[in-house]
């Protein structure tokens, strides 16, 4: 099956399979992957986004209020798309640590229940414990909720964070925003 | 041509002279050379093709779950008294390369030196490869940082290291028109970085070679002791998933996907059963970062990602680079919750960042679990030390420049101020507490004189089977102490060289 030299191989791939710079600079192949299986089913369970969601509340809370609840739609919604791209094997870490968190933080405040049902104040306290004597599972939950918070452009210019570098310069040179 | 193997609706079979497995420093090196030299070349990468104006646009998680492998968070497991190591890799056509802060360093005189006497790899003696480093600096247009593009971060580090009387020098990197956009990390958005995708493998494919994306090699085709090519399945299911299935036959087949990659094709194979090396004496370059707290605006992330580096150090086994890192990292890295949280992530736009590694022993391993890769890395007690010298040091120069308080990489500790700095016994410090990371896992096949101490022999052909080569980072005899981009690819061009020039009707 010479395909490939005999220059026939082109000639018998789906359309868009080559991605042969000439011809077509961009790729699409990444945005087309749904992030569900075939029968519907979510690849990331809408159970671990909520009890992610109830850890990123208390974390990003301010003066006892919650985030916007736009902004937390954001994090949910990127923080599917994160754990359903990034590989089984990192997917079932990042699950596995979001429920050892929302487990393991109730029992610091005498709860035998998940953080999701805690109040937001009792959440905090649960995570603050949990922090200072069991920080490992929670730094790796938290490290993947504050890169995803903070790349929602209002939280990033909440602490100052313009995101300039992140556009190159050409397209700033025409008057173009930060994302 | 590169082909989106994602989108093949079909298995697949091929012959070529040569198939080279992975597409990043390694890789795409010998791809170009041989194509150039009128091989029929097919390179095979399990990961995607994103093209540079693609990732350009891509916010930096959205190229962790893109690019990198396992979204970022490859982790080799510490055994005994060591951290849990954050091990970055690419996973795209280009590999690391893509990924990289475009650092290029030469491997210095003494380890090559090291080499030639310790290991009888005189042909890696430094005068021996100067011809290898200058092809690849003019491949990939290495060039100095100049210091107008140093962020405030680097620049205040510098006025440390400068009043404690020794200062950084100009770190070189594989840029063109750089404007300073310190993101380099997560893909470069200017097309500056003259990654491998932007450069060998343009050139392989404008030679005739075909890229083919999406294809996971999953063993080598053996006839007897001899390779003859390779199969796997390609990534054309639901989500990526592995669904088709290919063979390539070829002349022969060059291994470039790899330190944490290559030891497991190799072992699939049957290797290492004669010299027990394959898997062993991976390095990691164990790295650490310390954030320091300035009064004044410093807004890092403004200026080259990396534009210096210290080896003052380098009797402790210690290097020192310029780094920045997103908000949302340096946020999850500092400790506290809701307005603790807050109040930390507000004194972002103020810190400087900093990092050290270790020019490390070599105390990794890649083996594999029911089919599956697991890395383990054991701090070596010499390791350990330069360890918390690392942490010390960087502190130090920060508090020299003016530093109110560091926030230094150890789980659940805040801010600490020059004062507690001194209190602080660093060594007593349990090494599992800390943050660590790495960019640069080198060494599980690697080169050497002899079968019984090495997995590749010095032309990266492998010992135990003829037809087969290794090219990537898992040659690498020892660590290096330095960024290894630039070592990978002169070695690679190295191999390819001796490649070329051999002929190719019988694989020995």
């Amino acid at each position: 099956m010479a395909l490939l030299w005999g220059g026939s191989l082109r000639g018998t791939l789906a359309p868009g399979s080559v991605s042969d710079d000439s011809e077509r600079p961009e790729i699409r192949s990444i945005d087309r992957f749904p992030l569900r299986h075939a029968d519907g089913r979510p690849i990331v369970s809408a159970r671990t986004i909520r009890a992610a969601i109830a850890i990123a509340e208390a974390v990003f809370s301010r003066a006892g209020a919650p985030p916007a609840a736009e902004r937390m739609d954001f994090l949910a919604r990127d923080l599917e798309d994160y754990m359903a791209r990034s590989g089984a094997r990192t997917r079932n870490v990042l699950t596995l640590m979001v429920w050892l968190v929302a487990w393991l933080a109730p029992l610091f405040v005498g709860r035998l229940s998940t953080v999701s049902s805690l109040p937001l104040p009792e959440r905090v306290r649960a995570l603050v414990r949990l922090e200072e004597r069991f920080g490992e599972p929670l730094l790796a939950v938290k490290a993947m909720l504050c890169l995803l918070y903070y790349e929602n452009p209002d939280a990033a210019r909440e602490v100052g964070f313009d995101g300039l570098c992140l556009v190159p310069s050409s397209r700033l040179a025409r008057g173009e925003r930060a994302p | 041509m590169i082909v989106d193997g994602s989108r093949l609706d079909r298995d697949f079979e091929e012959s070529a002279d040569v198939v080279v497995v992975g597409s990043g420093a390694g890789g795409a090196v010998v791809a170009a050379h041989l194509a150039e030299a009128g091989r029929r070349v097919i390179v095979l990468e399990e990961g995607p093709h994103v093209s540079a104006e693609r990732y350009g646009k891509m916010r930096p998680s959205e190229t962790l779950r893109h690019l990198w492998r396992d979204g970022g968070l490859t982790m080799a497991v510490g055994i005994g008294n060591s951290p849990v190591i954050n091990v970055m890799m690419g996973e795209c056509v280009g590999g690391s390369s893509v990924l990289t802060g475009g650092v290029c360093f030469r491997t210095p005189d003494s380890v090559l030196d090291h080499w030639a006497k310790d290991f009888g790899l005189r042909e890696l003696a430094p005068r021996e490869m100067e011809a290898y480093f200058d092809d690849v600096e003019r491949a990939v247009h290495v060039e100095e940082v100049p210091e107008s593009m140093r962020s405030r971060s680097t620049k205040l580090f510098a006025l440390g290291a400068e009043r404690l009387g020794r200062p950084v020098s100009p770190i070189r990197r594989n840029t063109k028109d750089c404007h300073g956009c310190g993101r380099c990390n997560f893909g470069c958005p200017e097309g500056a970085k003259q990654s491998v995708d932007l450069t060998y493998l343009k050139r392989a494919t404008a030679a005739g070679a075909t890229v083919l994306a999406d294809f996971h090699v999953e063993r080598l085709v053996l006839r007897g002791a001899t390779v003859k090519g390779v199969s796997g399945r390609i990534r054309n299911g639901e989500n990526r998933a592995p669904s088709g299935r290919f063979t390539i036959h070829a002349k022969r087949v060059v291994l470039a996907a790899g330190a944490y990659c290559t030891p497991l094709l190799l072992e699939r194979a049957g290797v290492g059963k004669q010299s027990g090396q394959v898997g062993r004496n991976l390095t990691l370059h164990p790295s650490f970062r310390v954030m320091a707290r300035f009064d004044e605006p410093v807004e890092g992330w403004k200026g080259a990602l990396q534009a210096a580096y210290s080896d003052a150090f380098e009797h402790e086994r210690i290097i020192f680079t310029g780094m920045f890192v997103p908000p949302g990292v340096l946020a999850a890295t500092m400790p506290g919750i809701a307005d603790d949280q807050g109040a930390r992530a507000e004194l972002i736009p103020h810190l400087a960042v900093f990092g050290g590694m270790v020019h490390d022993d070599g105390g990794g391993r890649v083996t594999s679990l029911f089919g599956h890769r697991v890395l383990t890395y054991r701090l070596s007690p010499e390791d350990s030390d330069a360890t918390s010298k690392i942490l010390r040091r960087l502190a130090e120069t920060f508090f020299a420049a003016g530093a109110r308080e560091v926030f230094l990489p150890i789980l659940g500790l805040g801010p600490v101020d020059a004062d507690a700095l001194r209190r602080l016994d660093l060594d007593r410090v349990p090494r599992r507490r800390l943050e660590c990371s790495s960019q640069h896992p080198l060494g599980s096949a690697r080169m050497g004189v002899s079968p019984e101490h090495a997995v590749v022999d010095p032309a990266g052909k492998c010992y135990e089977l003829d037809g087969l080569y290794v090219a990537d980072g898992s040659v690498v005899p020892t660590s290096l102490g330095v960024n290894p981009q630039e070592t990978i690819m002169a070695m690679a061009t190295r191999i390819a060289w001796k490649l070329r020039d051999t002929p190719l009707l019988h694989p020995s």
